[in-house]
């Protein structure tokens, strides 16, 4: 566990990433991704829940009582993802009225609790930042290539403006959740196609 | 074993009373700037019904330009409060509140609040009026849990465009505005393109809408219409002697 900080931030952007190799998160993967503007909105702001909670929780993991550990890790996550909720309601209003109950979901991303429980409670809290914002990062990366895909396929434009003619159809499937699915599939075919990573049958 | 327990009550008690005061802390210092926001975006909401083509991210205008906001209605986000508080009167009516925009006293538009069952939430609107109370000056759909790209597509300006010069009021009686599954017939005045992949969030809409704009002229349309025919009279009626 004695890796340097470049990468613990990176391992989780291919290698190790959340979404493609862990599988977590998918939910909100698929709910957040039918426009570049949410994608890259929610993306900043698991981000700083995961960089938070992770700090925090390593920074109080010798005193956390096994028993209540993991409702101990929802108080803390919880309290951030409202936190965040409510700087977005203050300072990004329209943005958090499209992310609507999103952001609160990120309270129930399996990414957030997932990085508590197997990196913040064994680091020191400057490895639990890096691993917050490694895996914040590579959460991201995911969410912004699917809702590229998705927002040009299926609405025909990028960060709300229109790329492709007007005279372009869309893309039904693209708009709706399953779309994302296809793309991630997509997406993790081409990662194991490349990085020859495959996991045991 | 004891001495343990009593470790785990503290610690509880104490990452509950730091999370609950942090958070208590942070809503009392957001709380107005969020009521500001809501405000500003329920009165734009209000505007966009009154006017169609209202862009609430317009740039600032010189004075000589401000007349030219009731033809464009293109207004800075940060006048908006002035704006509406100068040119939109609010009425609390039987039916709910109507707002008026009126320019040197003379009525100019109508809106009213309409809200019911999408698919898998409540669909807030306004509906705009021209002063026959009877033809769409411009609608708007927010604040709901539609899905994105399908539903969704209510709040997106395409759809709100469509309802403009309908009609909820022909020959002297309401008429059933319809939103289409597809496109709507040409030249139709009560029926409007519809969302695909979105029947039930449409069905919605529709039923709501005519639901409470039937409301809105039982209890406060039928009385203005009056009035309007009143104020009229008098005029006829030395046309009618000379």
């Amino acid at each position: 566990m004695a890796k340097n900080p470049k990468d613990i931030v990176l391992d989780p952007l291919s290698d190790n990433n959340p979404i493609t190799v862990q599988m977590l998160g998918i939910c909100s993967a698929l709910a957040v991704t039918a426009q570049m503007n949410t994608a890259v909105i929610m993306s900043i702001a698991v981000i700083l829940v995961l960089v938070g909670s992770n700090t925090i929780i390593s920074l109080m993991r010798n005193h956390i009582p096994g028993k209540i550990r993991m409702i101990v890790e929802m108080v803390v996550i919880a309290t951030l993802v409202i936190t965040v909720d409510q700087l977005l309601k203050a300072f990004a209003f329209e943005a958090s009225k499209q992310l609507s109950v999103f952001v609160g979901l990120i309270i129930t991303n399996c990414i957030v609790m997932g990085r508590a429980e197997a990196f913040a409670m064994q680091n020191p809290p400057k490895e639990a930042f890096f691993d917050g914002l490694g895996n914040g990062l590579g959460y991201s990366a995911i969410l912004i290539i699917v809702a590229a895909f998705r927002e040009f396929l299926g609405a025909g434009a990028l960060f709300g403006f229109q790329v492709l003619p007007e005279s372009y159809p869309g893309n039904g499937l693209m708009v709706i959740a399953p779309g994302a699915f296809v793309v991630i599939g997509l997406i993790i075919w081409l990662q194991r196609t490349v990085t020859k990573k495959y996991e045991e049958a | 074993m004891q001495k343990d327990e009593i470790h785990t009550i503290k610690f509880a008690a104490i990452v509950c009373l730091v999370c609950s005061l942090s958070l208590a802390g942070i809503r009392t210092v957001l709380l107005p700037i969020q009521v500001r926001n809501q405000r500003i975006d329920n009165q734009i909401n209000v505007l966009k019904a009154l006017f169609p083509d209202f862009d609430p991210d317009g740039n600032p205008l010189s004075l000589e330009e401000r007349d030219s906001l009731f033809t464009q209605g293109r207004v800075p986000r940060e006048w908006i409060p002035l704006y509406f508080d100068n040119f939109v009167n609010t009425k609390e009516t039987e039916a709910g509140p109507l707002y008026v925009l009126s320019r040197d006293g003379e009525t100019v538009a109508f809106a009213f609040p309409a809200e019911g069952k999408g698919l898998w939430s409540t669909v807030h609107s306004y509906i705009g009026l021209e002063t026959d109370l009877a033809t769409i000056r411009g609608v708007t759909f927010f604040d709901h849990g539609e899905t994105p790209g399908l539903g969704g597509e209510c709040s997106k300006p395409w759809f709100q465009r469509n309802f403009r010069g309908q009609k909820l009021w022909l020959e002297g009686a309401p008429v059933t505005l319809e939103v289409a599954k597809g496109r709507a017939e040409p030249n139709s005045r009560t029926q409007v393109d519809g969302m695909s992949g979105a029947t039930i969030t449409g069905n919605g809409i529709q039923r709501f809408m005519n639901n409470i704009f039937r409301t809105y002229n039982e209890k406060v349309f039928e009385s203005l219409r009056a009035e309007q025919a009143n104020a009229d009279e008098p005029s006829e009626g030395l046309a009618s002697h000379g």
